[in-house]
């Protein structure tokens, strides 16, 4: 027997009331996992997208669009190194759950301007010469099973094809993953020709979504972005340039602060949380005075009673912590079609390991106190 | 040797204060067993509690083998007490959550000793309160004797000179409790250990070497003659 195995025996003092006060504890780092990852995804979304790279859109929203004859005007401007071009293609495959993004895109300017993805040589040139072919993240491939030379039918819930379908088929000719092995909307998605779905949609011929631009210095991006807008000011098609961090922040910030809400859910499960585990902390060391009276009288010191009866607290915790937060790092790959993130990131960990700490110590703070001024002749007689 | 001088306790009791012990004085040699016997609030719980480091005179010294446990911090009496005193409580106070075994071994977790070395002294013990075969069980499956034979063992465990124990057969039947005084005399006789006992058992107090009454605070001799 040692001090690990007494404080493993306080805590199922009351076995019951030890697995619900767990589950709640658990169900709040649960959530406080799921809320963290997506909030971290977030993060790494806008953090990884560079401040090389601008984000040309229509200036009045995305769904306008901008004319594919734009290209030839904008590669002609100063400090653009590159330019790529993206059309959204949103569907699902086999049913409405299973949502699959995927972008028409001009696969080599693609590549070219995502130096991040890594395809090989040989699936961008079959891509090229097949008009239905389509390249798969690496994502979505493995959750799938999807393999090159499977077809698949997607059904589009945006574009229509000229013979007013919305059924879909691609072959996929390779598979392209993220050079770091990160997850993110791209690997769990699928890029198709931009040159088959202009052909085939029965609207919006010619028009693209997105331009996406490399530059050559990235301090200059503010005045490379202007002048790519003062460009196109006066034409059918007036832009809005901004870097592609700035732009994926704005799009984030259309939804929502988003962190503030997940904080505040956070902060609320907690604060709620640091109640009901202080009040059954309490309840504990009232019903269990006696015992710690007897400790004391055997000659277990202040100290090692209150550290016994913390030791409590923060094993809860921190078994309750580790349940949720696994749990969370389990579900987040299932999600991480929406959200973009497979793993919860460390910080996210050590964050939920912290506030287990915080709360033993402020829930343990009245019951130390109680067990700190213990009359042992009124404890041991039960008054 | 213990030994107690003018001792004096007073509790706060709402407003007014009440004089448990008045003046007392009483000297215990080592190796005796003594029952201090009296009627409920006469002040005998009060004084084992004080002669234990559990409560603190208002006034008077307390001396155990030469030191002025009196003048102890709270850190310094609970360290002595791990030393020096053996508590035996009426109602046992065994860990509920904890085998026979471990209620034992508890007091041995202050000690610097090995898990094996531990393991001996458990051993040990438990031969000597006559528990082996139960050792596994908790204090819930066992008997009211056989909870106080694990009580006993805990409170020996660590080879205390002083064994204090409040009723000790004050929830047990006729033939546990005579068990309980046969083991407590043995460990006054064959281990040489200094035994107090409360009680109003007056079978009880016939295994003791001496008896003492406490009546309203004040010490009175077994032949009616005031000691202090």
């Amino acid at each position: 027997m040692n001090y690990f195995y007494l404080v493993w025996k306080g805590i199922w003092y009351k076995p019951l009331r030890t697995v619900f006060s767990l589950a709640s504890i658990a169900v709040a780092f649960l959530l406080f996992g799921l809320l963290q990852g997506v909030n971290a995804s977030f993060e790494e979304a806008v953090d990884k997208s560079g401040a090389d790279r601008l984000y040309v859109r229509n200036n009045v929203s995305d769904f306008e669009g901008i004319s594919i004859s734009a290209l030839s005007p904008l590669e002609s401007i100063e400090g653009i190194t590159s330019v790529a071009y993206q059309v959204l293609f949103p569907s699902y495959y086999r049913q409405p759950s299973d949502l699959v993004v995927a972008f028409a895109v001009d696969p080599n300017r693609f590549f070219k301007v995502n130096q991040d993805l890594a395809v090989s040589p040989q699936a961008l040139a079959t891509m090229a010469s097949t008009r239905t072919g389509a390249l798969v993240g690496a994502a979505r491939a493995q959750r799938e099973g999807w393999k090159v030379g499977d077809r698949i039918p997607l059904h589009s819930t945006y574009w229509i094809r000229s013979d007013g379908s919305r059924e879909w088929t691609f072959e996929i000719v390779g598979i392209f993953s993220d050079k770091d092995q990160k997850v993110n909307f791209l690997t769990n998605g699928l890029l198709i020709n931009y040159d088959y779905l202009d052909e085939a949609r029965a609207f919006g011929k010619g028009l693209i979504g997105v331009f996406l631009v490399n530059i050559a210095d990235p301090s200059a991006a503010t005045q490379v972005a202007r002048a790519i807008d003062t460009r196109f000011a006066n034409s059918s098609w007036p832009t809005k340039t901004e870097t592609i961090k700035d732009g994926v922040a704005t799009q984030l910030k259309q939804i929502g602060d988003i962190k503030f809400m997940v904080y505040a859910v956070v902060a609320a499960v907690f604060f709620t949380l640091l109640f009901l585990t202080g009040n059954t902390t309490m309840q504990s060391v009232r019903e269990r005075t006696a015992e710690f009276a007897v400790l004391k009288t055997l000659g277990f010191s202040d100290r090692v009673v209150t550290s016994l009866m913390l030791a409590e607290v923060l094993l809860l915790y921190a078994t309750a912590a580790v349940v949720g937060l696994g749990v969370a790092a389990l579900l987040l790959p299932a999600l991480a079609s929406n959200f973009g993130i497979a793993t919860i990131p460390v910080s996210v960990i050590l964050g939920g390991f912290g506030i287990a700490t915080v709360l033993t110590l402020a829930t343990g703070l009245l019951p130390a106190l109680r067990l700190q001024r213990l009359n042992l002749v009124d404890a041991l007689s039960g008054r | 040797m213990v030994t107690l001088s003018n001792i004096v306790k007073r509790y706060r009791r709402g407003t007014q204060d009440v004089e448990v012990l008045h003046e007392l004085n009483l000297e215990i040699p080592d190796g005796q067993m003594l029952a201090l016997m009296g009627p409920s609030g006469s002040g005998k719980s009060t004084l084992l509690n004080l002669i234990g480091g559990l409560d603190r005179p208002t006034a008077g010294s307390i001396t155990v083998g030469g030191e002025r446990i009196d003048q102890f911090s709270s850190s310094q009496l609970t360290q002595w007490r791990a030393r020096h005193v053996g508590f035996i409580f009426q109602f046992y106070n065994l860990m509920p959550t904890l085998t026979a075994r471990q209620n034992i071994e508890l007091p041995l977790l202050l000690t610097s000793l090995s898990k094996a070395q531990r393991s001996r002294h458990v051993e040990a013990a438990i031969e000597l309160v006559g528990l082996s075969g139960l050792a596994e069980h908790k204090p819930t499956e066992l008997s009211g004797g056989q909870q106080q034979r694990v009580a006993i063992a805990r409170a020996i465990i660590a080879d205390p000179t002083l064994l204090l124990c409040d009723e000790p057969t004050g929830d047990l039947d006729r033939n546990s409790a005579v068990e309980i005084m046969n083991l407590l005399q043995t460990l006054n006789r064959e281990h040489g250990k200094t035994i107090i006992i409360v009680t109003h058992d007056p079978m009880a107090a016939q295994y003791a070497t001496r008896q003492l009454h406490v009546d309203k605070g004040r010490l009175v001799e077994s032949d009616a003659r005031t000691v202090a």
